[in-house]
């Protein structure tokens, strides 16, 4: 759990830092539901991860199905992928519209954030 | 305890104490009624009750929720009645929200009270109204309601999807199948052209010789090049589009001698689909809500109304700039209105909104397209800071993969709202 709070960097404080753990464990002992961490307003990331539920199962895992599952990238990795998304360069339409609502730290803020909503589901 | 009379007793009363089951040590929560169960109400129910702090009432008279999106599918036969219809179990058992199924008839917003058809006074400290659409029977001569029991609008997902579905299934080779088309703004602005599209799809398959002819009050449509590309490719000749500049939109229809009327002409119609003006739901229009459009002027970073304090407006019924009336901006709404009436109530943090609208349209069973929209608050109302959408040479295989995704955002998304 120290290196997933590790792993936030900015633009989390550390009270929200430990927010987001007690929040974690919470899950992970079955007292939250992952749907009612993704209602949770008082997070940074999570009013931004209630607009990627619109069209992304943030409790699945489901390689399969026609759109990706985003809870339990690496931070860093989702980031990238907004950012290049931004650019274009991965040629999804939707995605590059809704990347370019995003500044760079609202981009850390809800990737940090869907990286703990995915580990709290894999303790 | 003094007597009181059920109405004067209001939210104390036993049907009101179900309403408050997690009061503790004496602290009351505050209180959201949301009427209205459709995806903008069921979005804000849940994202304001997935908090923990606010007790959540839902009002909402039918039992199940059936979507009107993806109902043109149904039409085609490429989806189930049953997987387009949804419950408000989980709403209730996972979030603790009071679903009640009861008719909304009155707001008191200076006694802050809404009134249900059983006699029952909820007291709330922010109402949501999220009441959809009232269709303008009226403004057709001749299409009365009774009328959509012959020409279906099924323009609200239910019974008159399936009537116009039974229509068209029991429709001889050879026939015309026409659809109006009204002004804007309606639900759904694709969603005439989409219908036609899949319309085709199943006629293509059983009724080969069958015809569509749209009858369209607006002289252009939403994404017309991408749909024209695709009824040129798969159904040549098959559908017919006429602009309300060549026929004068239409004025009448006679359900008896199966016609549709327009200002020019008179056309005979084996099927008629009669998509009616509309404006924002019946309660909205009698509470106050609606201006003189007929639709809701909401603040668009709140989504409270511009007319009555604390009480908020989402979906069609919102009149929200330049943000259409469909299933995906509802919710997006939903979200933003969630958060400020969690900010108010709260304390919570309210950034700035991130609205956005997405569609899927299906032109056949393996060729859909998409476009994704972003809004932002400006001068007072919400106008489009960003936009992308398919294009029309785009390969069969980018649109097969459009249709995984649209069947996979359908999951989603319906899991978003009532999940």
């Amino acid at each position: 759990m120290a290196g997933l709070a590790a792993s936030y960097g900015n633009p989390l404080s550390s009270h929200e830092r430990l927010r987001v753990r007690l929040l974690t464990i919470g899950i992970a002992m079955g007292y939250l539901s992952v749907a009612a961490l993704a209602a949770d307003p008082d997070h940074p990331g999570a009013q931004l991860a209630s607009v990627c539920a619109a069209c992304h199962r943030l409790d699945s895992d489901d390689h399969t199905a026609g759109i990706s599952p985003i809870a339990g990238i690496e931070p860093e990795r989702l980031a990238g992928m907004m950012r290049a998304f931004q650019l274009d360069a991965q040629k999804n339409d939707i995605m590059h519209a809704v990347s370019l609502t995003l500044s760079d730290d609202e981009i850390t803020a809800v990737a940090s954030y869907l990286a703990a909503l995915g580990k709290a589901k894999r303790p | 305890m003094t007597r009181r009379t059920r109405r004067e007793f209001g939210i104390g009363a036993a049907a009101g104490l179900a309403f408050v089951p997690r009061v503790a040590r004496g602290q009351t929560k505050p209180r959201v009624i949301v009427i209205g169960g459709g995806i903008g109400g069921a979005t804000v129910a849940k994202y304001v009750a997935g908090s923990g702090k606010v007790d959540v009432a839902l009002i909402e008279p039918k039992a199940r929720y059936i979507t009107c999106f993806m109902s043109n599918l149904y039409l085609a036969g490429l989806r189930s009645f049953e997987s387009l219809t949804h419950g408000y179990e989980t709403l209730a058992d996972r979030y603790g929200i009071k679903v009640i199924h009861d008719f909304a008839v009155k707001i008191d917003p200076v006694g802050k009270t809404v009134w249900l058809k059983s006699g029952l006074g909820m007291p709330y400290d922010r109402l949501v109204v999220s009441p959809g659409i009232t269709f303008q029977f009226d403004a057709i001569a001749g299409y009365t309601e009774a009328a959509s029991e012959i020409m279906p609008h099924a323009w609200t997902a239910g019974p008159q999807t399936q009537l116009l579905r039974a229509q068209l299934d029991a429709m001889d080779d050879g026939g015309v199948f026409v659809i109006t088309a009204p002004q804007n703004p309606f639900r759904c602005p694709p969603g005439p052209y989409e219908r036609a599209s899949l319309a085709a799809y199943y006629f293509t398959q059983f009724k080969p010789r069958a015809k569509i002819l749209i009858l369209d009050a607006k002289d252009s449509f939403f994404e017309q090049d991408l749909f024209q590309d695709g009824w040129n490719r798969h159904y040549p000749g098959m559908i017919e589009w006429l602009p309300g500049q060549f026929t004068g939109g239409v004025t009448a229809v006679d359900v008896k001698a199966n016609r549709v009327k327009t200002a020019a002409d008179s056309f005979k119609a084996n099927v008629a689909n009669i998509i009616p003006p509309q404006i924002a739901g019946s309660l909205a229009q009698n509470a106050g809500l609606a201006d003189e459009s007929g639709w809701c002027p909401v603040d668009p970073i709140t989504f409270e109304s511009k007319r009555q304090p604390n009480i908020f407006v989402v979906g069609d019924a919102a009149s929200a700039g330049d943000m259409p009336k469909s299933a995906f901006c509802a919710n997006s709404q939903a979200k933003v209105c969630a958060y400020s009436i969690l900010a108010e109530l709260t304390g919570s943090q309210h950034p700035a909104p991130h609205l956005f609208n997405t569609c899927y349209t299906y032109l056949s069973a393996n060729d859909a397209i998409s476009d994704a929209i972003s809004f932002k608050p400006d001068g007072g109302t919400l106008k489009i800071s960003g936009i992308s959408m398919s294009k029309i040479d785009e390969s069969k295989d980018v649109r097969c993969e459009t249709v995984r995704e649209a069947s996979a955002w359908y999951d989603a998304f319906t899991h978003d709202v009532f999940g």
